[in-house]
């Protein structure tokens, strides 16, 4: 009887041992997951931030904005305002469905445009936007994203039409990248 | 189960959790400082810093029909430097956020950069300083130079609260100033 009883003692023993082991180990699950939880989000603001500054680049060297100078280099941080306002003249970035898709493999859901500040300081120039939607059922068309990332970049604008005969003028602005999450 | 045995489970159990504990710890603290931000900083700077130069004066803003440009501003500004501005600029010109009244170079020049890099780093919430000295001469000391916007004997800037710690930089950009020597500027960017 008295071994029957040390042996129940021993098992009890074991067994509250193992409840205290599993109870950490649980906690543990717990506090992990949260982790994790708060890890995934950063990486994916992280991400988001990189895919800002991947479109800002691609922006600021895309031929078919920076100020060329024939077979010579391109001036760098500087956008062509006549390539500018024949973008948003014609919608060439959507001019057809070939053309939308070709440019949503570079930019993806964003919004790219420009603000002259001086001499004369003008409205903001959208050059490209596609904003992340969902149609409901109802046929109603709403936005699908929950957040934007706005990136700010200083560039050179040249107006070869602005200047006197013969002279170029270069104003001062800056180019705005807002890329959907 | 012997109660040796069950000490050494416990005692285990602590040593797992410390472990953990301690790579959590230094996941954080060994987190290096993202290249790509390096990257934009410093690319916002020399941009900041080449549209500055770049900038063509507005029409009428300067007396006569020649629109400098900011680098021949500041050009002017190096050539007719005093440090009371006393002696006339060559380019007399007015920002238009000034009084309607043309002035020296080196204040339109002030007054323009304070103005345009207030709209932008200053208004992202960025901290800047810009700054801009002449070098009389190549084997000029430090003590030699002089600075365009601020007290004698300090290197004067153009700043939003200012950059002492951890910052990026445009970059030396030299321009020649004729006789006045060279002219150095540069613009420091932090967060």
């Amino acid at each position: 009887m008295k071994l029957f009883k040390k042996g129940q003692i021993n098992i009890t023993e074991t067994v509250g041992v193992l409840f205290v082991f599993f109870i950490i180990i649980l906690f543990g699950i717990i506090f992990y997951y949260n982790y994790q939880k708060i890890a995934l989000k950063e990486r994916q603001e992280e991400l988001l931030g990189a895919r800002a500054i991947d479109t800002t680049l691609k922006a600021l060297f895309l031929p078919e904005l920076i100020c060329s100078n024939g077979d010579a280099e391109p001036k760098d941080n500087c956008m062509d305002l006549l390539k500018v306002r024949y973008i948003t003249q014609t919608n060439f970035f959507k001019t057809d469905k070939k053309m939308q898709e070709y440019y949503f493999e570079i930019f993806s859901y964003s919004r790219i445009a420009i603000k002259k500040l001086y001499p004369q300081e003008e409205p903001e120039i959208v050059l490209y936007d596609r904003e992340k939607i969902k149609m409901l059922d109802d046929g109603t068309v709403v936005p699908d994203w929950q957040r934007k990332e706005p990136t700010f970049f200083i560039i050179t604008l040249r107006d070869e039409t602005a200047g006197s005969v013969g002279a170029v003028q270069y104003s001062f602005g800056y180019l705005i990248v807002e890329v959907y999450a | 189960m012997k109660k040796g045995q069950t000490e050494i489970i416990g005692l285990v159990i602590v040593v797992i959790l410390i472990t953990l504990g301690m790579l959590f710890i230094a996941q954080f603290s060994l987190k290096e400082r993202s290249e790509k931000k390096i990257f934009t900083r410093k690319g916002l700077a020399y941009s900041s810093m080449s549209a500055i130069l770049r900038t063509t004066v507005a029409e009428g803003d300067c007396i006569g029909s020649y629109r400098p440009t900011m680098e021949e501003v500041l050009v002017d500004c190096a050539k007719y430097y005093s440090l009371d501005l006393s002696i006339d600029s060559l380019y007399q010109c007015q920002y238009p956020t000034q009084t309607n009244q043309r002035r020296h170079s080196c204040i339109f020049f002030k007054d323009a950069v304070t103005d345009l890099l207030g709209k932008t780093l200053g208004s992202w919430n960025k901290h800047y300083e810009f700054r801009t000295w002449i070098i009389p001469s190549p084997t000029a000391s430090a003590e030699d130079t002089t600075n365009l916007f601020g007290p004698e004997g300090e290197r004067g800037t153009i700043q939003e609260e200012g950059c002492p710690g951890e910052r990026d930089v445009s970059g030396l950009q030299p321009i020649q100033a004729g006789n006045a020597g060279l002219l150095e500027n540069e613009i420091y960017i932090c967060d």
